[in-house]
């Protein structure tokens, strides 16, 4: 595991500089101060300074898990190709996550209705990881930038039944959601102090409510 | 068809030998009879049959292109 001690003019200061030492993001990192940075005047004065010590948390990828992440890549191609022949598949590495991107003719076959194909396939990558490559991080699949528009699609969702609620001065619901749809809902009005958002139901699927923070105290 | 579930079986199981895929042929479905070990029958139909389904529903789309349904039947 990778330490470092820094010392700066504020603890803020001193993370970014350890993330740059240590090749990370501050995500990664796990911080320990040392020292509190006293306030602005003070350390004008004292020369004080901060004193953290970060840890990276996550081992920079190595070459075992990057042959893993190459022979489940293989798979997911085999899988694509007995799908669809021709398809191909690209790998990428973004803050330590593996996600893989399936390119075919952009037909959508390999996305289906509401993604529930690609879903499935993400799901059963998902498994033979689990029973073949455990040292490998959770992993996503996409196909024809299908997740960057599906989140486009939620955000909006969420905006427009946010309206809808403000309008009414009543609750309002969505339709049933995966767990990850409802995430980017509550995340999405999070900062909304006007309303509050919980989910309804039970099993993997569930409503999201969305309800003025007056009509909920009422 | 069939190549496409041996082959997923196989990666999903831990005695991938003993992976016997069979595809009976109907004029408009074809049923696929997935045999698995004992032991494994579990690793393929998953926590409320959701490897099952995902396999399905992978078999779907991949039948779809074939306009011929695929049924899949996980024979014990």
């Amino acid at each position: 595991m990778q330490s470092v001690v820094i010392e700066a003019k504020t603890t803020e200061e001193a993370i970014t500089l350890a993330c740059r030492q240590l090749d990370a993001t501050p995500e990664q990192l796990a911080v320990e101060i040392l020292e509190q940075a006293p306030g602005m005047l003070m350390s004008f004065f004292s020369g004080k300074k901060a004193r953290i010590r970060a840890t990276r948390m996550q081992p920079p990828p190595n070459t075992e898990t990057a042959e893993a992440a190459q022979r489940l890549q293989d798979i997911l191609a085999s899988i694509a190709d007995r799908i669809q022949p021709g398809a191909t598949v690209q790998m990428e590495t973004r803050d330590g996550e593996i996600f893989y991107t399936i390119s075919s003719d952009g037909s959508g076959i390999f996305i289906g209705k509401h993604g529930q194909t690609l879903e499935a396939i993400q799901y059963l990558l998902n498994k033979i990881r689990l029973s073949k490559f455990r040292e490998l991080p959770h992993i996503q699949v996409d196909c024809e930038a299908y997740r960057a528009r599906h989140f486009e699609s939620m955000v909006e969702l969420a905006n427009r039944m946010c309206e809808k609620a403000k309008k009414r001065g009543a609750p309002v619901a969505t339709n049933p959601l995966s767990p990850g749809d409802r995430r980017i809902i509550h995340m999405t009005l999070k900062k909304d102090t006007e309303l509050t958002t919980w989910s309804k139901g039970s099993g993997a699927l569930k409503k999201v409510i969305i309800a003025p923070r007056q009509s909920v105290q009422a | 068809m069939k190549e496409l579930v041996r082959y997923i079986a196989q990666a999903l199981v831990d005695s991938p030998d003993a992976v016997v895929v069979s595809e009976v042929e109907g004029e408009q479905t074809s049923v696929i009879e997935l045999r698995v070990a004992k032991e494994d029958l579990g690793k393929i139909i998953g926590k409320h049959g959701r490897t099952a389904q995902s396999i399905r529903t992978i078999l779907s789309a991949a039948s779809a292109k074939h306009k011929k349904r695929a049924v899949l039947e996980i024979v014990e």
